[in-house]
Parts: C-alpha cells; sequence; structure tokens
C-alpha cells in the first residue's frame, strides 16, 4: 500500500532521509524507531508532505499506487484529509487553542465531505465517542486547554480518522503523555488499526512500545535504514550492531523486555549522534559502534534472509546455524 | 464574559480618575498659581484677582477638582478665558473629525499591516523579506508632520489633486470631506502602517511554525489555507498587546496632523489651547485624550478575551 | 514540531548559510561563529548616528555661514548658490548651517532623555521585580498606565505652565519613557531573580543590591541597550514634532522641526526647505532604529531561526 523507493530528503546541502525501499502493506502496523535526528520524523512528515518548507523531498512514495511526490499542494492537501491521517507528539500545540474541539474534529469532517454543520457536528460526537471519549457532547463545546493530555490526543487521533484514512502516520504520539493514559492510546491505535483495516506508520524513540503496537519495525540511524523487519525478529535477533545497542540501551520493561537484556544493565550507546552533515561516510554508526571493521568505511550492503534485511559489515551473529551474508 | 467586561469597565473607569487627578495635578503643582499662568505674567494685579474669582481658583484643590470631574460629566466645561468660546461645546463639534482620522488611519493601517506583514513573514528568509522590514523601519522613522508637509508640496500645490487643508463636515459636501480626509488619513496611516506591519510580521512568524497550523494541513488544508484559517486569529493577539501601544501615537499623530493639514479638531484647539496658556482648555482636553486612549485600551482588552479562550479563562480565576 | 524535528531543522539551517554555520547542535556555541560579517543594517545604521554626531561636533566651532547671519536680500535661494550648499531659508540663513547645528539639539534632547529615563525606568523596573506580589501588581498596573500615555501630550501639558522650551521637552520624554523602561525590565529581571545561581547568591547572604548590580543588571544589559536605541529614535522624533509645533527650543537655537515649520509658509516658493531637514531627522532616527533592531536581531538567534525556517 506504502511503497517508498530512493526516498531523498535535503535540508540545504545536507541529507537527512537517504532511503532505498520501506514498504507497508494495507493494514500493517509498523514502527519507525531510532534517535532524535536519525531522520524518522523527516521521513514520516516527507510522506504526508508536512516537511519543514526549507527541505526539499525527492524520489517515489506511492499510496496505493498513487504517486505523492510531485502532487501539487492542493492535491497533496486532498491526500492528507482524505487517504491519510497524522496525529502529532504534542497534542496540545496541535490543537489551535483558540477554536472549539467540536469544530477542529469537524473541519476534518467538512473539508472532505459535503455536510451541514449539523450533520458534521453528530459526525463529531461520534467520532469522539469513538475515540473512547465520554460525554463527547459536552466536549466538543470545550477548548483545547479545558481538555486533559490524554483528550486531547484521542480528539486528534478521531480528526485524523475522520475520514477513514488508509494509512495513519503516528509521529511519537505518546511522548507528551503521562505514563498513566500512553497504554490507553496505544491500544486505541492498535483498535481503530485492526477494526478498520487502516495501516499505521508509528514513529518513535521507544522499543518497548513499538513492540507492543506494530507488527514490523524499521531501525533508522543517520537517514538510512539500518535494519528492518518483524518485530519480535528484529528485537530478538538484531543483527545490525546499531539496532542492537539500541536494544541493549532501552530500559527493561517487564515482560516486554527482549531476552538479550535479561541478566543485565542496561547500557548507553557511546557518544551522541552527529550533528547533521557530519554523520561518517560508509556506515554512519561508524565511530560510536565498537565493532568496526575496515569495510565500514564503505556503504554496507543490504543483507539478510527474507523480510529481514540489515544493513552491517560486521553483524551479531544469527541466532540460528543459518549464516547468511548474501549481498543483494 | 459578562463579568470580566465589567473588570474591565471597572479599571477603565479607575484608570480615568487617576488620569483626571494627575492631569489636575500636575498643572497645579508645576505652577502654584494657575491664574498669573492663563492672565500672563505682566498682566494687572486686579485683573487676576478678577480671573480667580470668576474660575473659583480661591477655593480648596478638591473642591476644584470635583466641580471640574461634574462639569466633565454634566458636558459643562466653562468658557474659555482668551475667546470666549463655550469649552464643551467645541469639544462636542470638533470630536467627530478628530475620531475619523484616528478609525480610519487605524483601519487604513491595519489592513495593510495584516497584507504587508504577512507577507513579509512568508519571505522573511529571502531578500523580499529584508526589504520589506527595512522599508517598515524607515517608515517608522519619517516624522508624520514631514510625510503630511512632502504631500501638501507635491499632491496639493504641485499637482493640485487634493486640497492641501481645511474641511467641510460631511453633511455638507461628502465628497467634499472625503477629499479632505485622503492625504490625512494616508500621512498617519504611514507610522502606523509601518508599526503594525512588524507587528504582524512577528506574530506570524511564530504562527507559521505552530503546530496546529501543520495539524490543519494534516487534515486537508494547503499550507495559505491553513494560515488563513487557524493564524489569523491566533497572530491578532500579540498583535493587539503591542498594537495598543501604538493607540497613544496615533492620537497625538492625530493631533500633529490636523496643525499640519488646519483641520478644525481637537488637536488643533489643544495646540492653540497651549500656546495661549489656557490652563482649564488643556486639562479638559488632555483628559478627554487620555480618555479616549483609555476606552481604546478597553475595548481592546474586551478583544483578547474574544479573541483566546485561555485569557478569559485565566481571567474569571483570578 | 518533536525535538528530532526542529534540531535536524536548525542544523540544515545553519548549513544552508556557510558564513554563519554553526557545526553541531550540543554543548554551548557561540552566537556568532568566527569570520561572522556584521549585518548591513546593524552598519548603516550605526553609520549614521556617527556622521550625525560628527556633524553635530563640528557644528559647535564650524559651519559654512554665521547661524544668525540675517541676510533678507539672500533669502530663499535654491540650493548651490553663492556658496550656500543646501540653499537659504525664509531669512536668508544658510540651510547647511542651520541643519548642522540642528544635529546638536536633536542629540542633546534624544540622548538626556534617553539617559534619564533608562536611569530611573531601569531602577523601578528593578525594584517592582524584587517586590512582593501585591506591590509588583500595583505598580505594574499604574505602569501600564503611564506606557500608554504618549510624550506628547506630556509635553503639552508641561508647556501650557513651563512654558517651551528643551527642558520642557526633555521633561516630557523622559516621564513617558521612564514606564516603557520600567517595563521592559520587570520581565526579565524577574526571571533572572529567579535563577538559582541567584537564590544561592541570596542564600550566601549578599544584599540584593549586590546582586541586582552583580547579577541581574549585567544580564538584562543587553536587552536594555536595544531599548534605549529604539527610545532614542522615538525621542528625536517626539523632539521633532514637538518644535514643529512651536513648544521646543525657542530661537536663537537651532532644531529640524522648527525649520521644518518655519518653511511651511514657502513651501510652494522654495520646495527644498521642505525636503533636507526631514531627511536629516529620518537619517538619525532610521539610524537608532537600525541599530536598535539589528543588535536585537543579533542577540536573538531564536528568531533568526524562525526567519530562517519560514523561508521557502
Amino acid at each position: 500500500m506504502l511503497e517508498i523507493r530512493d526516498l531523498s530528503v535535503r535540508i540545504g546541502r545536507h541529507q537527512v532521509v537517504a532511503i532505498d525501499e520501506l514498504t507497508l502493506a494495507s493494514g500493517d502496523r509498523m514502527g519507525l524507531v531510532g534517535e532524535s535526528g536519525s531522520g524518522k520524523t523527516m521521513t514520516a512528515m516527507s510522506i504526508a508532505g508536512l516537511q519543514p518548507r526549507t527541505a526539499t523531498v525527492s524520489g517515489s512514495i506511492r499510496l496505493n499506487g498513487r504517486e505523492l511526490l510531485g502532487l501539487d499542494p492542493a492535491a497533496m492537501a486532498e491526500v492528507r484529509g482524505t487517504d491519510l491521517g497524522v496525529i502529532f507528539q504534542d497534542p496540545l500545540r496541535a490543537l489551535n487553542p483558540t477554536m472549539r474541539v467540536g469544530k477542529q474534529v469537524g473541519e476534518a469532517i467538512r473539508l472532505h465531505q459535503r455536510v451541514s454543520r449539523r450533520t458534521a457536528r453528530e459526525q463529531t460526537v461520534e467520532l469522539l465517542t469513538r475515540v473512547g471519549l465520554d460525554d463527547a457532547g459536552r466536549l466538543v463545546g470545550r477548548y483545547p486547554h479545558q481538555l486533559s493530555g490524554g483528550q486531547r490526543q484521542r480528539v486528534l487521533i478521531a480528526t485524523a480518522i475522520a475520514c477513514e484514512p488508509i494509512l495513519l502516520i503516528a509521529d511519537e504520539p505518546t511522548t507528551a503523555l503521562d505514563v498513566t493514559v500512553q497504554q490507553g492510546i496505544l491500544d486505541l491505535l492498535v483498535e481503530l488499526s485492526t477494526e478498520q483495516g487502516m495501516g499505521l506508520l508509528f514513529v518513535s524513540h521507544d522499543l518497548g512500545v513499538v513492540r507492543t503496537v506494530t507488527s514490523s519495525i524499521s531501525v533508522m540511524y543517520g537517514g538510512h535504514i539500518a535494519e528492518t523487519g518483524p518485530v519480535e525478529s528484529v528485537i530478538q535477533q538484531p543483527r545490525h550492531r546499531y539496532t542492537e545497542a539500541l536494544i541493549a540501551a532501552s530500559p527493561g520493561r517487564g515482560e516486554r523486555a527482549g531476552p538479550a537484556q535479561h541478566g543485565r544493565r542496561f547500557r548507553v550507546i557511546e557518544g551522541t549522534v552527529p550533528p547533521l552533515g557530519s554523520f561518517p561516510s560508509g556506515c554512519p554508526f561508524r565511530g560510536r559502534c565498537g565493532h568496526e571493521v575496515p569495510d565500514c568505511a564503505m556503504a554496507p550492503p543490504k543483507t539478510g534472509p527474507g523480510p529481514h534485511v540489515f544493513r552491517c559489515w560486521n553483524p551479531t551473529a544469527p541466532a540460528g546455524d543459518e549464516v547468511d551474508a548474501r549481498t543483494h | 464574559m459578562g463579568r470580566i467586561a465589567l473588570r474591565s469597565f471597572a479599571v477603565l473607569l479607575g484608570s480615568a480618575l487617576v488620569g483626571s487627578l494627575l492631569v489636575f495635578g500636575l498643572l497645579r503643582l508645576l505652577r502654584g498659581d494657575i491664574a498669573w499662568v492663563i492672565a500672563g505674567q505682566d498682566a494687572p494685579v486686579e485683573a487676576v484677582q478678577e480671573l480667580r474669582d470668576e474660575l473659583g481658583l480661591d477655593r480648596p484643590w478638591f473642591v476644584q477638582y470635583v466641580d471640574w470631574l461634574g462639569g466633565l460629566v454634566r458636558g459643562d466645561l466653562g468658557q474659555s478665558y482668551a475667546s470666549g468660546y463655550d469649552i464643551a461645546e467645541q469639544i462636542r463639534i470638533r470630536m467627530g473629525l478628530t475620531l475619523s482620522l484616528a478609525v480610519l488611519s487605524l483601519l487604513l493601517s491595519l489592513a495593510f499591516a495584516i497584507a504587508v506583514g504577512t507577507y513579509a513573514a512568508l519571505h522573511s528568509g529571502d531578500g523580499r523579506g529584508r526589504a520589506l522590514d527595512l522599508t517598515a523601519q524607515l517608515g517608522i522613522s519619517i516624522p508624520t508632520f514631514w510625510i503630511g508637509m512632502l504631500l501638501i508640496s507635491f499632491i496639493s500645490i504641485r499637482m493640485g489633486w487634493l486640497p492641501a487643508g481645511g474641511y467641510v463636515s460631511w453633511r455638507e459636501d461628502p465628497v467634499g470631506a472625503i477629499r479632505s480626509l485622503i492625504l490625512p488619513v494616508l500621512t498617519l496611516s504611514v507610522h502606523l502602517g509601518a508599526v503594525l506591519t512588524r507587528y504582524v510580521r512577528s506574530a506570524m512568524l511564530d504562527i507559521l511554525n505552530e503546530d496546529y497550523i501543520r495539524s490543519a494541513m494534516a487534515k486537508g488544508r494547503t499550507f495559505g489555507s491553513a494560515v488563513a484559517t487557524h493564524g489569523i486569529r491566533n497572530g491578532a493577539v500579540p498583535v493587539l498587546t503591542v498594537g495598543v501601544l501604538a493607540l497613544g501615537s496615533l492620537l497625538t499623530g492625530v493631533a500633529v496632523v490636523e496643525v499640519v493639514f488646519s483641520l478644525p479638531g481637537l488637536g488643533r484647539m489643544l495646540l492653540d489651547a497651549v500656546l495661549s496658556r489656557e490652563v482649564i482648555v488643556v486639562q479638559s482636553l488632555v483628559f478627554i485624550f487620555i480618555l479616549m486612549i483609555l476606552v481604546l485600551n478597553f475595548l481592546m482588552d474586551l478583544a483578547y478575551g474574544l479573541l483566546d479562550p485561555r485569557i478569559r479563562d485565566k481571567r474569571s480565576v483570578a | 514540531m518533536n525535538r528530532q524535528g526542529s534540531s535536524v531543522q536548525a542544523s540544515g539551517i545553519h548549513a544552508d548559510a556557510p558564513k554563519t554555520a554553526i557545526e553541531g547542535t550540543t554543548g554551548p556555541q557561540p552566537h556568532r561563529s568566527r569570520g561572522r560579517r556584521f549585518p548591513a543594517p546593524l552598519v548603516t545604521g550605526t553609520a549614521l548616528i556617527a556622521s550625525a554626531c560628527l556633524v553635530a561636533l563640528i557644528s559647535l566651532w564650524w559651519t559654512p555661514f554665521d547661524l544668525t547671519g540675517v541676510d533678507t536680500a539672500g533669502s530663499l535661494l535654491p540650493p548651490l548658490s553663492d556658496g550656500h550648499l543646501l540653499g537659504t531659508d525664509r531669512l536668508g540663513r544658510d540651510v547647511t548651517s542651520q541643519i548642522m547645528a540642528g544635529a546638536r539639539n536633536s542629540l542633546i534632547v534624544g540622548g538626556a532623555a534617553t539617559g534619564i529615563a533608562i536611569v530611573v525606568g531601569v531602577v523601578v523596573g528593578l525594584i517592582t521585580a524584587a517586590s512582593g506580589r501585591v506591590a509588583r501588581e500595583v505598580i505594574t498596573r499604574v505602569i501600564d498606565i503611564g506606557v500608554a500615555i504618549p510624550a506628547l501630550l506630556v509635553a503639552l501639558v508641561l508647556a501650557t505652565v513651563l512654558g517651551p522650551g528643551r527642558a520642557t521637552v526633555i521633561a516630557a520624554i523622559v516621564i513617558s519613557f521612564v514606564p516603557w523602561a520600567a517595563r521592559v525590565s520587570v520581565g526579565p529581571a524577574r526571571q533572572i531573580l529567579a535563577r538559582e545561581y541567584v537564590e544561592a547568591a541570596f542564600a550566601y547572604g549578599r544584599s540584593r543590591w549586590y546582586v541586582m548590580m552583580r547579577h541581574v543588571l549585567p544580564n538584562i544589559g543587553s536587552l536594555i541597550a536595544v531599548q534605549a536605541a529604539i527610545m532614542f529614535a522615538t525621542a528625536v522624533l517626539a523632539e521633532a514634532a514637538l518644535s514643529f509645533l512651536g513648544v521646543g527650543e525657542p530661537p536663537p537655537a537651532q532644531s529640524w522641526g522648527r525649520l521644518l515649520s518655519e518653511s511651511q509658509s514657502v513651501a510652494h516658493q522654495a520646495p527644498t526647505l521642505v525636503i533636507f531637514p526631514g531627511l536629516a531627522i529620518t537619517a538619525v532616527v532610521l539610524g537608532f532604529m537600525l541599530l536598535g533592531n539589528g543588535v536585537h536581531a543579533l542577540l536573538d538567534p531564536h528568531q533568526r531561526r524562525r526567519e530562517m525556517e519560514a523561508r521557502e
């Protein structure tokens, strides 16, 4: 359903995203994981045409076979409200502080459906109830600052699913929320995706969260996809050294903790993500990795069996006997 | 909202009272005996005493103050000492012209500022934006009265297109009234328009990067339509906050422009009173000017609450 | 905008303009990196102010023609005649000399008014910032009213009882600027006072006065300097308007506003008389505006970034 090929996002003379291939099947849920500065949000926003205006995007992004790059702004806007929903990290900032909540949800309906104000209002109440907000009839008359963080994020989700999109992009939807309401939002996203057969691109820095939500995972570093595959396969048998380090750095989350971190403290990844434009050539993780081999100075090849692929010259040993370092 | 409006109104009344006391006090504190100021230093003692009796300047100050306040409320402010006109009546006659000048130039400046300021914000990084910003700074730097003089020199004297001054009332000759107001309103709008343009630009720069603009786009709006539907109202709040400060200079600008274009408004009247040392007239007129500023402030204050529900809620809690 | 997005943007933007490149988004970095040129508006502003000061200084010792020399035979000469670079006025006085001497007046009034108002206003602001909640609310209310009252109105009140003159003008501008200076210093001063190192200083037993002088003032100094430049510009404008209205320093002192006022009656015979004094006022005011706004832009990398981000 979503097919990305040779996606490149540049800001000035710096390339912030370089993805040769990323696909998401209809109704699938994929987590896009990485540290700050890995390019994951930029990738997600580029799909929706919401990248910063300083950025230039090239390559190919197809949604249900339709090429999105190169669409004129009005056509892209139409795609956004109908086939594509987006929710953002900070629900308070993503809502207009001077507009009643109901009107903001209703706007998403009325932009794409010729319905009366009253019908839109009824649909809004329905939608809000659907995303688990009690007393939706009263909430529609409220302003964003009068709602709780969890309520606001539910309002944004209601807005995003108003026109039953085939793909929902969620950019760190729980990061700004209290821990106590995070799980509710995650459950809602999974539920909506399952019920409506809606694809979900879930952007997060938190492997533990991604694991509970999505079926596949793509790990980004330095604008590249380091490793991608089914979520259990990637987390239990990470092959890329960066994925391995990322998992090791994740704090254990009770039963969600991967076996790789049982019995040991979580580690930190040495150094910090380099500033833009100062990623080393070849493998971008070079310099922070600790498992470097001379080949790392060259771009690592795409490796791996089946759906689980990675780009690393010196991958971790696979758990099974099968040693596969075939170059595509 | 009603309670908040009531409180704003109470603040307005309080500020007006403080303002009246300040004007009244300042005019008396600086010179002990204003009878001498009015009559002139070399006036005969008897004439000064006569003036004192006539204006009741021998009474205790608060009696005079209350008397003046009462007069303001009743609309009876006495007569001009030098020219003999009825002060309150003159104010009533001239008020309309001064207010039309102020309101018309405010509207023109705002319309200009919203359009140009938004454009400048959208292009703030490139040459066009920078050029507009410099032009705005230049507009702020040009003295208002000089713009008026230049317009008179070129448009009225050289080209003869519009009258160089004077005023015919709306009732007598509407076209003539408009013709006589065009240059003064243009003159006033240069400074205010430039000031407001910079405010709008800066408010818009903030708005353009707001997340709710992006989420409006996510609902299916283009950038421009998202800014138009969600940006303007949010941008209006900070513009109003600083715009209030420009109102005082707008009103004094009106006074100066009335002098340049020989328009019979309150500003001309005030200046004449100042130059002929008519303390009583100055006192009432300055208060009227302060009152106009305070009323505009009050209206802006109400506007914030209407525009931003967060301010409304914060106030009703406080 | 999430943190990742903005950090990407920030670095990308700096990279856009190689001269301002700040490599890296971590650790303390100077706002201005090596080899940065000062922006053209700032240079222009400084140059305008410097030349005005220079002209004012020179006029103390030398002007092309005698300042008080009245020559009705040579009145209203056009520019470049008989050695009069900018012509002569109604009384035959040399316009160049008058404008040179007028610079003195504008700068004295602007400097004195701004200087006094900044000192008084900042002290009021610091006191307000350090006082308790109730006192602060009250003073803030009064300041709010004061800020709304324009200098011109105050000047007209003062001129009624004190008569026209430079002192009246300066006093009026000071009265209307003090609330302004107080208002812009209260907020930042309170922010500094809330910082941990200031609280630590109090804990060490430092006096309020010491903390104000040692910690608060230096931190809000640059911000106040910016305001001072804008105030100076406003003061020059107010002085010109007051002189034009006849409330400024009376003759024989020279002032740009009065030159313009005198040119009004002969505008159709000698249009250039209307032009030059106005240009002089505009140049000086623009100089201070450019300086103030230019320094402000340098001090506020946030705004710079915002502007860069907003571009397409």
